[in-house]
């Protein structure tokens, strides 16, 4: 399967704060990719350096293997998005407002945006000012401008914030839909495990703009990928070890978090007993939920 | 480019507070035209009564030149006002209201955005002092009629009636002029903030505190004033004198076009390398 989406080594900083710290992944053409993790996590900041509306400080995006170029924005004719809100000119209809960006697009042929509309299932109500829109019908609307200029890949950012559950579960079928029918790549970002569990194939964790987790989502959601936390004050011994045994591991208030084999763990306690390494306590976390609900809580 | 400008145009056109101005100046001339129309005799003669003293003043004194002169000495001073409402809310409206994140997911250079907002915002004062002009002088011509201009600045000039018009083109050209600084100079604050309101109160707490600094006359401050953009913005005064000072003029111009310069890089370099975060 192609890449059609990759990220390397993405770093962005506020002065001493480090909204993305590092952060690599990629997203395969077909897919519908997960971007998990809680509020303030990085997510948006990370979408957002893909759109070039953040410059990021260090690191690489390329799609579909070209190095995104934010001097050349032509590569935006490639992608579709919704960041947070879905914000529109309040006083203008959902016609006019597409037909801006329509316009912005350089297309052809007009008639996409009542294709589009027709999509998202507002055709109906085109000519009404989007001021008057509820909630459910901007967000839809935000998936229309995303989709009127047939990009391969569309980038949703939070597209469920806001709606009651029979929303939530229209925007999901209305996403599969898109994804199946149209062919087109999703990312979805959400700070709701369960939403994303339920549309997505593939996904990223992400929490204080570090890497946790990545992989296919039944594999990342299976009781067979446990993860274990360890809480020591050995603490550049401990992560000299996970060096040295290339165990890859993450360090969240004073815990550390590694994926290990349930079989091995009684091994792991016995090889950080007699490195000196005092354990303070070592925590099975079944599922990536329970994990993602201890960094939540 | 052009697709830009039309597009911005079109966002003009529909936004309610596009016609505050226009509003305002059709209220606030209207209302001085006709109070000129039924009460102008009295008011004049009390400001020009001493003049009556050394002069004997025959004809049509209230006429379309000498009101459009008037108004447009107490009307251009608020005319940056309205221009900012329109210019200042060019970037920063749309950064607070979340719609610049929507068009700069467009295939679109930043610059070029900037200067299709910029242009717009220039093309927006331009039909604003047209329409000055037309309150002024055209609503003028309807109600009173043409007739000789007396000029009260450095002592008494009277300007025949046909000898006005393109003057009066002439000074509708320096305060357009003008009213574009203004314009690119709330769009470059517009490039810095991210509210509707701040490049409004921002480019007139400039204008007011560059007015009220060298109203005054410092000494301290003399050097500079010819270099200062407000003190060109009533420029247009000159061309109603008997000489006319060419150079004074042509050094106003290029002035003011420096600041244009200034104002609009400045904007576009902040513009093409700020985060987009609303």
């Amino acid at each position: 399967m192609s890449v059609i989406l990759e990220v390397k080594n993405l770093h962005k900083s506020y002065q001493s704060f480090k909204a993305v710290d590092d952060i690599s992944f990629h997203v395969n053409k077909g897919d519908i990719y997960g971007f998990l993790g809680p509020n303030g996590a990085g997510k948006s900041t990370t979408l957002r350096m893909i759109l070039g509306l953040i410059r990021p400080d260090s690191g690489l995006i390329q799609l579909d293997g070209g190095r995104v170029d934010y001097q050349n924005k032509k590569y935006l004719n490639q992608i579709g998005a919704l960041i947070e809100r879905p914000d529109f000119y309040k006083n203008l209809s959902a016609y006019e407002n597409l037909k801006i960006l329509y316009r912005m697009s350089k297309l052809k042929d007009i008639r996409i945006i009542d294709d589009v509309l027709k999509e998202v299932d507002l055709l109906e109500r085109k000519k009404d000012k989007v001021g008057g829109y509820s909630q459910g019908m901007k967000q839809r609307l935000g998936i229309a401008q995303a989709l009127i200029h047939q990009p391969e890949l569309i980038i949703l950012d939070e597209p469920s914030n806001g709606l009651d559950p029979q929303g939530q579960a229209d925007m999901r079928e209305l996403i599969l839909r898109i994804n199946k029918e149209r062919g087109i790549t999703v990312v979805i970002s959400s700070h709701i495990l369960a939403e994303i569990e339920k549309i997505s194939n593939r996904m990223i964790v992400i929490n204080k703009g570090r890497k946790i987790a990545e992989g296919a989502v039944n594999q990342l959601m299976s009781s067979e990928s446990i993860k274990i936390q360890i809480k020591t004050k050995s603490h550049a011994e401990i992560e000299s070890y996970f060096n040295t045994h290339l165990i890859t591991f993450t360090n969240e208030n004073e815990s550390y978090y590694i994926q290990w084999e349930e079989a091995k763990i009684d091994e792991l306690i016995k090889n950080l007993n007699s490195e000196n390494i005092s354990l303070y306590e070592v925590k099975q976390m079944k599922t990536l939920e329970e994990y993602f609900l201890n960094l939540t809580n | 480019m052009i697709r830009l400008i039309n597009i911005e145009l079109f966002k003009i056109v529909k936004r309610p507070r596009t016609y505050i101005g226009f509003l305002a100046i059709f209220l606030i001339v209207g209302a001085l035209q006709l109070a000129m129309y039924f009460e102008g005799e009295e008011l004049i003669s009390i400001a020009i009564q001493n003049l009556e003293n050394d002069f004997r003043l025959e004809g049509k004194i209230i006429n379309a030149n000498l009101l459009t002169y008037l108004l447009l000495n107490s009307i251009i001073i608020h005319i940056p006002i309205l221009i900012c409402l329109v210019t200042g809310d060019a970037i920063a409206g749309e950064a607070a209201s979340g719609t610049l994140r929507l068009i700069l997911q467009r295939p679109f250079k930043r610059t070029e955005i900037y200067i299709a907002k910029a242009i717009t915002g220039f093309l927006y004062a331009i039909a604003l002092m047209v329409f000055l002009a037309t309150m002024t002088y055209g609503l003028g011509m309807l109600l009173f009629g043409s007739g000789d201009l007396i000029v009260l600045r450095r002592g008494v000039t009277v300007i025949a009636s046909d000898d006005v018009s393109w003057r009066f083109f002439y000074a509708f050209c320096s305060g357009t002029l003008s009213m574009i600084v203004v314009a690119s100079l709330s769009m470059m604050i517009s490039s810095f903030v991210n509210n509707a309101i701040g490049p409004i109160v921002g480019t007139i707490a400039i204008l007011i505190g560059l007015n009220i600094i060298f109203t005054l006359g410092a000494p301290i401050f003399k050097d500079i004033l010819p270099y200062v953009f407000t003190s060109h913005f009533i420029k247009w005064q000159y061309f109603f004198d008997f000489d006319i000072d060419k150079l004074a003029l042509q050094q106003s111009v290029m002035v003011q076009f420096i600041y244009i310069l200034i104002f609009n890089l400045i904007g576009i370099w902040n513009f093409s390398r700020k985060d987009i975060l609303t």
